[in-house]
């Protein structure tokens, strides 16, 4: 029997979808038995990384469709948010803390997700796919 | 998103309520709060104690509130932040830019003195 478990859906472009996805992440966490800290981030990612996907990726464009794969093993859990647009180059993520940044009303999203998750990676093939991931053994 | 409105003498207080992750609601908080300076409303208090998550979409709407109001010579506060909200502020250093209380009424009082 495998000891990984995976969870795809595939959603269109509209920002309402968030709403599903923040549905799902409570899902995981109860299914995962995770404490309160670490449902709370694993909500917040989950938002950020889709909603980046639909945002910036895919601009909103329901045409355009956002894949989303959990995949979990008995120690991690995987998030990987793949949408269908021309990527971008990490490097040039500004950084949120400096001071010409500070009061801007966005580019805090992957910052964030650096923040709470254990590992944070981009892949660009037919678009962007941004992957994290969460041990649950510690 | 529901947003409830009471005002506390020259102070308006907006009560959100849900989670303010990047949807329509999100937004709304902001337009509520751009159509209250157009209206010469300018001590604001968002009393975010019915909010349990944030994202950065949700820290962008409090930045674009702040900066409405700055620029009108207004002030904002929040009250009732969550400690989940409260680490994504601390982490974001955003809690340097913001006046924050426990209560609504700590944050009222303190546009008093």
């Amino acid at each position: 029997m495998s000891s990984e478990n995976t969870i795809s859906m595939t959603i269109p472009s509209r920002i309402e979808e968030l709403t599903h996805i923040e549905e799902l992440s409570v899902r995981l966490a109860k299914q995962l038995s995770l404490d309160q800290d670490k449902q709370n981030n694993l909500s917040i990612a989950i938002t950020e990384a889709v909603g980046n996907a639909i945002t910036h990726g895919n601009g909103r464009d329901p045409e355009k469709t956002v894949d989303i794969l959990v995949k979990i093993t008995p120690t991690t859990l995987t998030v990987s948010v793949s949408d269908q647009g021309s990527g971008f180059d990490p490097s040039s993520i500004s950084d949120p803390l400096a001071p010409e940044n500070m009061l801007k009303e966005s580019g805090r999203g992957i910052f964030i997700l650096r923040q709470l998750m254990d590992d944070v990676t981009f892949k660009f093939e037919k678009g962007t796919t941004l992957s994290f991931m969460m041990r649950l053994d510690k | 998103m529901n947003i409830d409105v009471k005002e506390y003498g020259n102070v308006t207080v907006l009560g959100v309520k849900g989670n303010l992750m990047g949807g329509p609601e999100t937004v709304s908080i902001h337009d509520k709060v751009k159509e209250l300076v157009q209206n010469d409303v300018l001590k604001i208090v968002i009393d975010l104690s019915k909010v349990k998550w944030m994202n950065s979409s949700g820290l962008g709407t409090m930045m674009g509130c702040l900066t409405s109001l700055k620029n009108a010579d207004g002030e904002l506060k929040l009250c009732g932040v969550a400690e989940k909200v409260k680490s994504l502020f601390m982490i974001t250093k955003l809690i340097t830019l913001f006046s924050t209380f426990d209560t609504v009424e700590d944050a009222v009082a303190d546009f008093q003195k």
